[in-house]
C-alpha cells in the first residue's frame, strides 16, 4: 500500500491564481472539496509557530469554513478565531487547533477556484493540478 | 533499532503510472550530496521553513531534504519545515506524493501558483540539456531534459522565478540550481551576483560524459559584523 500525501491546508494558503492574465492578486482560492478526511498527525508546536507568520490566516480559516459542508467531514472541525492571538507562541489551546487546520485535514477530490475569474482547478487524488492552457497565461 | 536509508526509494519512478517520471540519475544524486554537504548550513543558519522545489520529478531531493538533511540527528521525521514540490507532469506530482508523503506536491508550470515571497529555500535541478527551442516543456519524459539553446531556457525563467519566490531582503534566503558546464554556470552566477545574490560553486562532478556542478545564490541576512540593538 502506498502512503499518498493529499493536499493540506499549510499547501492552500501558498497558492495564488495570478499566473492568470489579468488577476491582480488570485489568493485565496476557493476551496470546493468533495472528499476530505481527517488524517492525525502527530502535534508539532513547533512547526505552528514558526509557519504562523508566513500565513495568510484568513486565507486559513476561509479554508476551513469552506470544508463546512454537510456530510464532508464525520469529525469536527476546528473552531478557529479570527485573528492570531498575540499570545500564539503560548497559546496551546489554538496551536491545536491550527495544527488541525493546517496539517491535519486531508483533501483528496474537489477543486480550487480563483477568486477573481472562477476558474477552477481540480484536485485528485490529493494532488491540486494549478496547470493554465497558453491563452490563459499572464 | 531501526535501519536508516540514506536515499529516498524511488523504485517507483520510470515505469507504470510514472513511466514519463525521470528517475533518480547521477545528477539527481550529485544534489543529494550538494544537500549533504550543505546540511550544517541548512540546519543552523537558513533554518527553512518553506522549501520550494521546481520540476521536483521523482521527489528524490525534496524527500533526501525532508528525511536525512533537515530531519533531527534521531532520525524522527518532522522537520519544521513545509516541504513544497512543483513539476510540468502531473505524474510526476502523484510520483513525488508516493515517494514521500511529508512532501506537498502540485501540478504547475515552474511555481507560477505559488505565492511571491513564501520560501526561504529553492531548489531545482532543471532540464538542462542542450536541445532544439521546440523541445522544451514539451508532455512526457522529454520536458525532464530538453533544455533548448544551450540548455538555459527553462534555467533562464528559474533565475527570475526564484528571485520572485523567495523571502525579501532582508530575510536570508538560498536558491540551489544545478547546471551543465555547456549552460555556461559562470555566467548564470555572474547574472544572480547582479541580481543581489552572492553565488558559489558548491559540489562539481563529471557524470557520464556530464560536467555537472551545484550553485548556491544566497540574499539577505545579517552579515556577522552587523551589531543590532533590540
Amino acid at each position: 500500500i502506498f502512503k499518498i500525501s493529499n493536499m493540506k491546508l499549510i499547501l492552500h494558503n501558498m497558492l495564488t491564481s495570478a499566473m492568470i492574465k489579468g488577476v491582480k492578486k488570485g489568493y485565496p482560492l476557493l476551496l470546493r472539496a468533495t472528499k476530505v478526511e481527517l488524517q492525525p498527525v502527530e502535534f508539532d508546536a513547533g512547526f505552528v509557530v514558526h509557519m504562523l507568520p508566513r500565513l495568510d490566516w484568513s486565507g486559513v480559516t476561509a479554508a476551513v469554513q469552506c470544508l463546512n459542508q454537510p456530510d464532508l467531514l464525520q469529525d469536527p472541525l476546528p473552531e478557529l478565531p479570527p485573528t492570531v492571538p498575540d499570545d500564539y507562541a503560548n497559546n496551546e489551546d489554538f496551536l491545536r487547533k491550527a495544527h488541525i487546520a493546517l496539517m491535519q485535514l486531508d483533501v483528496i477530490e474537489g477543486c480550487l477556484v480563483c477568486p477573481e475569474t472562477g476558474r477552477e482547478f481540480p484536485i485528485a487524488k490529493g494532488i491540486p493540478n494549478m496547470l493554465i492552457n497558453d491563452n490563459e497565461a499572464a | 533499532l531501526t535501519l536508516q536509508k540514506r536515499t529516498p526509494d524511488t523504485n517507483h519512478a520510470g515505469k507504470g503510472d510514472f513511466t514519463t517520471v525521470y528517475p533518480a540519475s547521477e545528477d539527481s544524486f550529485l544534489f543529494l550530496d550538494c544537500l549533504d554537504s550543505q546540511a550544517d548550513y541548512l540546519r543552523q543558519k537558513l533554518k527553512p521553513s518553506v522549501s520550494v522545489e521546481i520540476g521536483c520529478g521523482s521527489g528524490v531531493i525534496s524527500a533526501h531534504l525532508v528525511q536525512h538533511v533537515l530531519s533531527d540527528s534521531s532520525g524522527v521525521s518532522g522537520s519544521s519545515c513545509a516541504c513544497l514540490c512543483t513539476d510540468l507532469n502531473p505524474a510526476a506530482a502523484l510520483c513525488t506524493a508516493v515517494t514521500c508523503c511529508q512532501l506537498m506536491p502540485v501540478a504547475s508550470d515552474l511555481a507560477g501558483c505559488l505565492r511571491s515571497g513564501c520560501a526561504d529555500l529553492v531548489l531545482a535541478n532543471p532540464p538542462y540539456v542542450p536541445t532544439p527551442d521546440d523541445e522544451v516543456g514539451t508532455s512526457g519524459i522529454a520536458a525532464a531534459w530538453a533544455g533548448g539553446i544551450d540548455g538555459r531556457q527553462v534555467i533562464d525563467r528559474l533565475l527570475t522565478e526564484a528571485e520572485r519566490l523567495l523571502r525579501p531582503v532582508p530575510h536570508l534566503s538560498a536558491f540551489y540550481l544545478l547546471m551543465l558546464r555547456e549552460n555556461r554556470p559562470e555566467e548564470v552566477a555572474l547574472e544572480m551576483r547582479c541580481r543581489g545574490f552572492k553565488s558559489m560553486l558548491v559540489v562539481e562532478r563529471h557524470c557520464a560524459g556530464e560536467n555537472l556542478s551545484v550553485w548556491r545564490f544566497e540574499r539577505g541576512g545579517v552579515e556577522e559584523s552587523e551589531f543590532r540593538v533590540f
